[in-house]
């Protein structure tokens, strides 16, 4: 293992890249057209360019992806998150290749990918799982009957899943066979392939999951869970570790269930299994994701395991350290982290997508503060892509410290030009219901349906000010051109004190010392 | 005293902006903030309030300015004095608007369709998600400005209702 192609992009594509680099490894990125002035592109030590923007061009295109493997030199291939990282052909093809795949054989993706199989499969590891349709029910007519054993509310799900896409929550019979129509595009879009499954819906329940790593061997063991219930669009918004929500006796159970399954599964490398858990804190299995998630650092935060070198060490064919019994220790967790997910959407408006261009970019950092971005300020957020521009994770000793920590870091992130969800995350740390841990998969409808922005007194007061004091120097500098008046030396239509000048103090008739 | 006016999310605010030597005074609506202001860099400054300081950090393109403060993003227009843009809002005049830049996947209506409320018009998909543009109230489709396939802005026209009104034959 030497040369790593990096076959994702954004946020998570700088991470491995930052893995790969500090194991010695070279990297290769490989980029859509929209992603041409991105940050990743930049940081890999080579780059290929992907010659288009749709996603099933490019992202998507085992064809083009292999292509750019073979180009660069690279041995291996990381798939990130999303896009073909749950894709049992992918992965076949890069072995088939004679490359390296970091994640899980193919034939393990297929079996827990695919989530009516995943349901299966849990069964058999004697783990409970909510009630829903079988295998063999795939066609409209085969679901819209499963439906009426399985009662409304009920959730439809894309089989090749994930990140919320294809899945709709349906009241009522009469909704159904419009939104599988939509459901099916959506799942045909985003994962290339349009079978779904049909669940139980639960009301309101905690999304808890297990993180594994597994090696070779058959070794397996868990690294504690992760809360993930807040979320919006069935999209994990908020994830934290521990779960303010999770005893020390659940813990043990959900991390037995998820070793057992990642066991029955023949499971290699980082795996995550999911959970829905009920008030009552009874607890069903949901699926597994055979790929690094994208809240994948509170574990590390907690844990102190390098999760992306973990999945590089393991697909190079290390082992995890056992002890005598053949089972491995994990790290004990030490401290709370919590992640908020930063998109380019309008939180007050239904979430809907914001792309646009960085015109600036200040991302926080100091003690316990962790940023994961994909950001550069030059690049324009596509239209094309994921609205996840970035995460913030927050570490400290008590739950209480890291939201706090969270709140302060939130707001010194500074996004200008593309709308963001960073005040929205703000609100939602520093809420009282998030505080006292009442992190329910219902807890944005509840406590934020009708949030439309905090706020903006001094910022607007200040705004006004900059507004007036360029107006005045633009008469100024209009009125009496080439008199030395403007501190920007660029008289005109464009002059514009508050963004191209050097120090000085508003107000004053001209730079500090001016008027001595 | 000067007046600024700023239009936010499509909502326009006065503010009174009046200076005492390095020091401004800024009232909007039943508030009033005192703030001193000092120019760090190109897009930085250093607010002073109350007994705080805050950093503020601005950027400007295609009209619109951006301005940050403590947690706080603005994105808005300053209103020129005597030549202020019409209304802007345009929700009664039957037009509809892309809710997001995108590409529109699906045109479901033609011209002279009747639609009701809530009937889906066309699909804008952005960020692999589906938006449908759905008809705000009944009424007869006037124009289809888009086709499948085609790229979008946020806020563009993408189709036209005449209104039914009461008592009309739909």
């Amino acid at each position: 293992m030497r040369t790593v192609l990096v076959a994702n992009r954004g946020e998570i594509a700088v991470r491995v890249i930052g893995a790969c680099r500090e194991l010695g490894l070279r990297t290769v990125a490989v980029y859509a057209d929209p992603d041409r002035d991105a940050l990743y592109p930049r940081l890999a030590d080579d780059r290929v360019p992907l010659g288009a923007s749709d996603p099933l061009d490019t992202y998507l295109h085992v064809g083009r992806l292999l292509d750019a493997a073979r180009r660069s030199g690279a041995d291996t291939v990381h798939p990130g998150y999303g896009f073909l990282a749950e894709s049992a052909e992918f992965a076949a093809a890069v072995r088939e290749a004679g490359l390296v795949w970091v994640g899980p054989p193919a034939d393990v993706i297929a079996r827990v990918g695919d989530k009516t199989e995943a349901r299966r499969l849990a069964r058999r590891a004697g783990v409970p799982v909510v009630a829903g349709c079988d295998a063999e029910e795939t066609s409209d007519a085969d679901l819209t009957a499963a439906a009426g054993r399985i009662g409304f509310p009920l959730m439809i799900k894309a089989a090749a899943g994930g990140g919320g896409r294809g899945m709709r929550r349906v009241n009522e019979a009469s909704d159904l066979p419009g939104a599988l129509a939509s459901a099916r595009r959506e799942a045909r879009a985003a994962f290339g392939r349009d079978a779904l499954l049909l669940e139980r819906h639960l009301d309101e329940v905690h999304h808890v999951e297990v993180q594994v790593l597994a090696d070779a061997t058959g070794v397996a063991m868990a690294l504690g869970e992760r809360e993930c219930s807040v979320q919006r669009r069935h999209q994990k918004l908020i994830e934290e570790s521990p779960s303010p929500f999770v005893t020390a006796e659940l813990r043990s159970q959900l991390e037995r269930a998820a070793v057992a399954i990642a066991e029955t599964a023949g499971y290699v490398n980082a795996g995550t299994v999911e959970f829905l858990v009920d008030a009552d804190r009874r607890w069903y299995f949901l699926e597994v994701n055979a790929r690094l998630q994208v809240e994948h650092p509170v574990t590390e935060m907690v844990t102190g395991v390098d999760l992306v070198k973990a999945q590089l060490h393991l697909a190079a064919g290390d082992r995890l350290p056992a002890d005598g019994s053949g089972r491995s220790r994990a790290p004990r967790a030490r401290g709370h982290a919590i992640e908020c997910r930063v998109c380019a959407e309008d939180a007050a408006h239904g979430f809907r997508p914001t792309p646009g261009p960085i015109l600036a970019l200040v991302e926080p950092h100091g003690p316990g503060v962790r940023v994961d971005s994909g950001l550069r300020a030059g690049w324009r957020v596509p239209v094309e892509y994921d609205p996840m521009l970035a995460k913030v994770i927050a570490h400290a000793a008590t739950r209480e410290d890291a939201a706090t920590r969270m709140a302060d870091a939130l707001g010194r992130y500074v996004i200008l030009g593309c709308q963001t969800n960073l005040e929205f995350l703000r609100a939602v740390v520093r809420h009282d219901a998030f505080r006292d841990g009442e992190t329910t998969t219902r807890f944005l409808e509840r406590h934020f349906g009708a949030w439309t922005g905090e706020a903006d007194g001094l910022a607007a007061a200040a705004a006004a000010v900059l507004t007036q004091v360029r107006d005045a120097g633009t008469a100024e500098a209009t009125a009496a051109p080439g008199e030395g008046g403007s501190p920007a030396g660029s008289p005109g239509r464009d002059w514009d004190p508050w963004l191209r000048v050097g120090p000085w103090r508003m107000g004053m008739s001209g730079p500090p010392g001016a008027h001595e | 005293m000067s007046e600024v006016v700023l239009r936010a999310g499509g909502v326009a605010a006065r503010y009174e902006v009046s200076r005492d030597g390095d020091a401004w005074t800024v009232r909007v609506g039943p508030r009033t903030h005192r703030l001193r202001l000092t120019l760090l860099e190109s897009g930085v400054a250093l607010v002073e309030s109350d007994g705080r300081t805050h950093l503020l950090h601005a950027a400007a393109a295609g009209g619109r300015t951006f301005v940050h403060l403590d947690g706080v993003t603005l994105d808005f227009e300053p209103v020129r004095r005597g030549g202020e843009r019409g209304g802007g809002a345009t929700d009664d005049t039957g037009d509809l608007r892309a809710p997001m830049p995108g590409v529109v996947t699906q045109v479901l209506v033609r011209v002279g369709d009747t639609v009701r409320t809530g009937q889906p018009l066309l699909i804008v998909e952005a960020m692999k998600m589906e938006h449908v543009v759905r008809a705000g109230g009944p009424g007869v489709v006037r124009a289809v400005r888009v086709a499948a396939g085609d790229q979008v802005d946020g806020g563009a026209v993408v189709a036209e209702l005449a209104p039914v009104m009461p008592g009309d034959t739909p």
